[in-house]
């Protein structure tokens, strides 16, 4: 049964159907599945607030907003810096502005509910095959966890799901509106640096039907002399309307930045680490490969190239980067659910829209239910962050001494305290290009952590008590805690830094990325 | 008859052969730095001297006197004598001899199951890329030369009906002695036959049913294969020790390196990432039916090889022959072509490439030298330590079989120390949690580790602990005033309490 089974494009209006008419047209088969795995989302969503990002982010957005531009410089560093996310910061800061710590919650919630509910229908929509799509998008669920938080990334990912979409309605149907590739791109490159992706995706799916031939089970097709022109164009159109921006060329070459510069970053941020086959989400990705070595050799399906090119660019990705997992899923849904073909198809006479409007109303009872308070998300990021202890912090003056803290904990003392100068945060980028993040890698690895403290002239530290550096500190005659709980221990130093070395004015100097 | 003998032996596979031989040597880095060495040789010494194996621990203090299984006694021998006959150069060579082995076997294997010599070559010159990460003395290795023997005489039997199964059970015999892999053996043996059970078409796969008699003949391998493992010093024990491992040793698993899962920034996870790549490719693009248990190997090969580093090896030796079978396009070997004068050239000049480069006794001396602490173990024999001393989980091996008499914390069997809650404290000490709690509860004096760790970038800055001797590989710290008086002597740990000598 082909998508167009579901359509209720009749040109009739559904008011003027029977009740009965109305309910099949309104609630087929495919809105319950779709509200059972939006139900599934939000679930497995709940409690992914505590992101260490969306502090800085709110923080950046409530300046754009207030100072009508966008911070160019480190308030603390006072080193150039390029907001490269600025676009995806502003729907959460309005969020917050609006209703708090829900708005955000509820922000990040929806956004992956587009994506996942996005994965379900560009499966469907390319596999035609209904029940497969609905399993391999609950599947895909497990792969996003990755992403779960108010994280701007998430923008991109649906952008990527638009960019998917145009394109295999272009290439099944021979037209579809090109135009949407260069407007999206031009959104993309001021939300997130993940454009990257799209414009590899775009070029690897033009690429594709460069050639038009068959080997065993692969088979390409090639382009019509007017498509190709049309792709051309969408694609040099799409890279005209990346330098639209408020950086410029800059902008443009931040992925590039990150990806050759920014070593420390990649090698020691965990989001960029490598699957690690150990844990559940490792369990999920060897299914994935599993499932395309069998798909590959077992199915029916005759592969596409462009299957493969984007199969094996999700492979790499997500092998070597977990935050790619996302990506993974939704590269790799479609053809996944092609292999699923020997589920049984919708069948729509056998549909029963009453069944399906009470699994929807009861998604919607459910969801609405365990909305989470405010009270309980304040709960949940005071788990996570030091909320206690910077009132200590405060009511003792520490606030005005230069400080150590936990990396994960910077972006929200940047928000909670703007006048806390932190030492690190999780932009990272700008922590790299100073030479801040070695000496804190350096630090929490206990190499060399006093000369590091001392050298940057360290008053007082701010770490989780069962951190390496929380016990070093502990256990050392220089440094003493003045204040404990069980998310965060403060220690200060006992008598005064030795005298100040050059090496930390370097970091005053706006020396990067003028 | 010596004309064709000589035509053989100058032939073009041998000529590719031997450049495999040249490639994995040259891709080997000289050295014997493996820390399990050490304790092995000194269980084979203890059953060369004894006549019996050990059953208890002797090296540590923590665990002295606990029941111990020496599970892989077998393997140990060969480079103990190595060791006792020509010194490190003896270990180095054995090793050499055992993966060059393994890998001409993988070459063999994988000509027979394609037909493909060329490609077979190719294959097997890539596999050794993925066997890198068991380069070294290791016990494992006579495990791959088992799962070879079986796969070959599996590959015979299924080509042309017949083949000496009868050794099947004695490799598995030998194997259970040798190592624990051989479950990882039995789960491939199980593959191939089940992979037989049915008949049938689906997509490019294609399972052919055994005759009865066929079938008949494996079920009996196989049963008499199942009690062969039983002969063995240890009974049951030894035939439970890898589920025991799987399913109880977690700690070991979870945190030692060689069991971590591969890491795709390194340059091995890309060589894994290529290989993924080329069975997706070519499964998609090549001409070659698979066969169930093709398949079944196949996926086997990835779950383990993904989940363990050191089961990249298992994964190109079951993946090679497949690989091979990819790489049909290329032209097929002419023997009338063959120019066996200039091969025989090129098989000189390996082979004298190979002894030249073959590295000398210091040479290999001197890569102890540089992982273990070779120096730091004459300033112990001149002055001494203080009391019960906490070492690296890497040296402990080394310690033993260097100085018997000083009683390690901790050495690489992890078994022992698992069971007997030694390795959490280990762990915890070197993380950072309650590392001195640890050290004052075992009554420790003095602390054996290497400078750049935290334990001793802690220690140096601990006014409880001082330095009293330090090179490039060592640092030896000692406490500094008497033990604290809440420090408890760890008896528990000494009980030789639990099951009874294996």
């Amino acid at each position: 049964m082909g998508p167009r089974a579901i359509s209720t494009q009749s040109g009739v209006p559904i008011s003027t159907l029977p009740l009965r008419e109305q309910l099949r047209r309104l609630f087929p088969f495919h809105v319950a599945l779709a509200a059972i795995l939006a139900l599934g989302v939000y679930i497995a969503a709940s409690g992914g607030i505590a992101d260490p990002d969306i502090w800085w982010h709110l923080e950046n957005a409530r300046y754009l907003l207030t100072y009508h531009q966008l911070p160019r410089i480190d308030t603390y560093s006072y080193t150039a810096w390029i907001n490269h996310e600025w676009l995806a910061e502003v729907p959460y800061y309005l969020a917050w502005q609006a209703w708090g710590l829900p708005g955000v919650n509820a922000l990040f919630v929806l956004l992956l509910e587009a994506i996942l509910l996005g994965i379900f229908f560009l499966s469907y929509k390319s596999s035609g095959n209904l029940k497969g799509s609905w399993v391999v998008t609950c599947f895909c669920v497990f792969l996003t966890i990755v992403s779960f938080g108010p994280r701007t990334i998430l923008f991109g990912y649906i952008y990527l799901l638009i960019l998917l979409f145009t394109l295999w309605r272009f290439r099944s149907r021979g037209q579809a509106p090109l135009w949407i590739i260069p407007l999206l791109f031009c959104v993309w490159i001021n939300t997130h640096g993940s454009w990257l992706l799209g414009l590899i995706v775009f070029g690897l799916v033009v690429a594709s039907g460069m050639v038009g031939r068959t080997w065993q089970r692969l088979e390409a097709v090639r382009w019509s002399p007017r498509q190709l022109r049309q792709l051309l164009v969408t694609g040099a159109a799409s890279l005209a309307v990346l330098l639209v921006n408020p950086y410029g060329y800059r902008l443009v070459f931040y992925p590039f930045d990150l990806a050759f510069r920014q070593k420390l970053n990649t090698a020691y941020g965990e989001e960029w680490a490598s699957v690690n086959f150990h844990n559940a989400q490792g369990k999920v990705v060897l299914l994935v490969l599993v499932a395309l070595l069998l798909g590959s050799v077992l199915a029916r399906y005759q592969w596409k190239l462009e299957d493969l090119l984007l199969a094996l660019f999700a492979a790499y990705s997500a092998l070597s980067h977990i935050r790619f997992l996302v990506l993974a899923a939704v590269l790799l849904a479609p053809l996944l659910a092609k292999f699923l073909d020997f589920m049984p198809p919708y069948r729509p006479e056998i549909d029963k829209p009453l069944l399906n409007a009470g699994v929807v109303a009861l998604a919607a009872v459910l969801i609405v239910k365990w909305l989470p308070s405010q009270a309980s998300l304040e709960n949940e990021r005071d788990k996570a962050f030091p909320t206690q202890a910077l009132g200590f912090v405060m009511s003792h003056g520490l606030a005005g001494e230069r400080m150590f803290n936990y990396y994960g904990w910077g972006g929200y003392l940047a928000w909670a305290h703007p006048e806390v100068k932190t030492f690190i945060d999780s932009r990272t980028d700008i922590f790299e290009y100073t030479g801040v993040l070695k000496d804190y890698l350096d630090a929490t690895g206990l190499k060399d952590t006093l000369k590091v403290l001392d050298r940057r002239q360290v008053q007082w530290v701010l770490f989780p008590p069962r951190d390496p550096v929380s016990y070093f500190l502990a256990h050392t005659d220089n440094w003493r805690v003045v204040y404990n709980d069980s998310v965060a221990e403060v220690f200060e130093r006992a008598g005064t830094a030795p005298v100040t070395s050059s090496a930390n004015k370097k970091n005053h100097g706006a020396d990067t990325l003028k | 008859m010596l004309r064709g003998r000589i035509k053989t032996i100058f032939s073009f596979p041998v000529v590719l052969a031997s450049l495999l031989v040249w490639w994995l040597s040259g891709v080997v880095k000289p050295g014997i730095g493996d820390p399990d060495l050490w304790w092995h040789m000194e269980n084979a010494r203890f059953l060369f001297s004894h006549h019996h194996l050990p059953r208890f621990d002797a090296f540590s203090y923590t665990t002295l006197g606990h029941p111990w299984m020496d599970h892989e006694w077998l393997a140990e021998v060969p480079y103990y004598l190595a060791w006792h006959a020509f010194g490190p150069v003896g270990v180095y060579v054995t090793l050499i001899v055992i993966l060059e082995g393994i890998l001409l076997g993988v070459f063999y294997l994988a000509s027979k199951g394609s037909g493909n010599v060329k490609g077979a070559w190719l294959v097997s010159c890539f596999c050794v890329l993925l066997a890198a990460v068991s380069f070294g003395p290791r016990t494992l290795l006579f495990g791959y030369v088992y799962l070879l023997i079986i796969l070959l005489v599996l590959q015979q039997f299924r080509a042309k009906g017949q083949a000496p199964l009868w050794m099947i059970p004695i490799a598995f015999c030998l194997w259970i002695n040798s190592h624990g892999s051989w479950l990882i053996g039995m789960t491939v043996f199980g593959i191939i036959i089940a992979s037989g059970l049915v008949q049938g078409n689906w997509g490019r796969v294609e399972a052919v049913r055994w005759s009865p008699r066929q079938l008949r003949q494996l079920l009996v391998t196989l049963g008499a294969s199942v009690a062969a493992l039983f002969v063995n010093p240890f009974g049951y024990h030894l035939v439970f020790y890898p589920f025991d491992m799987a399913f109880k040793q977690k700690l070991t698993v979870n945190n030692i390196e060689e069991w971590a899962s591969v890491d795709f920034h390194d340059g091995r996870g890309k060589v894994v990432l290529i290989l993924l790549v080329a069975l997706l490719v070519g499964a998609l693009l090549s001409r070659h039916r698979w066969e169930l248990g093709q398949l079944g190997l196949a996926v086997l090969a990835v779950y383990s090889g993904l989940t363990y580093v050191r089961f990249l090896f298992l994964a190109a030796i079951l993946l090679a022959p497949l690989l091979a079978k990819f790489l049909d396009f290329l032209p097929p070997y002419r023997p009338e072509i063959d120019k066996h004068w200039l091969n025989a050239a090129i098989l000189a000049g390996m082979l004298l490439v190979i002894v030249a480069r073959f590295p000398s006794r210091a040479v290999l001396e001197n890569t102890v030298a540089e992982r273990f602490p070779v120096a730091a173990m004459a300033y112990i024999k001149t002055h001494g330590l203080p009391g019960r001393t906490f070492n690296h989980y890497m040296w402990g091996g080394y310690v033993a079989w260097k100085e018997p008499e000083l009683k390690t914390f901790i050495d690489s069997r992890s078994d022992i120390y698992e069971r007997s809650g030694v390795l959490a404290d280990y762990l915890d000490a070197i993380r950072m949690k309650d590392s001195l709690k640890i050290l004052d509860k075992y009554q420790i004096q003095s602390v054996l580790f290497p400078p750049k760790e935290a334990l001793s970038y802690l220690l140096e800055h601990n006014s409880n602990w001082k330095v009293v001797y330090n090179d490039n590989v060592t640092e030896i710290f000692e406490r500094v005033g008497p033990m604290p008086a809440e420090a408890s002597p760890v008896a528990a740990t000494h009980q030789t309490s639990g099951p009874k000598a294996y």
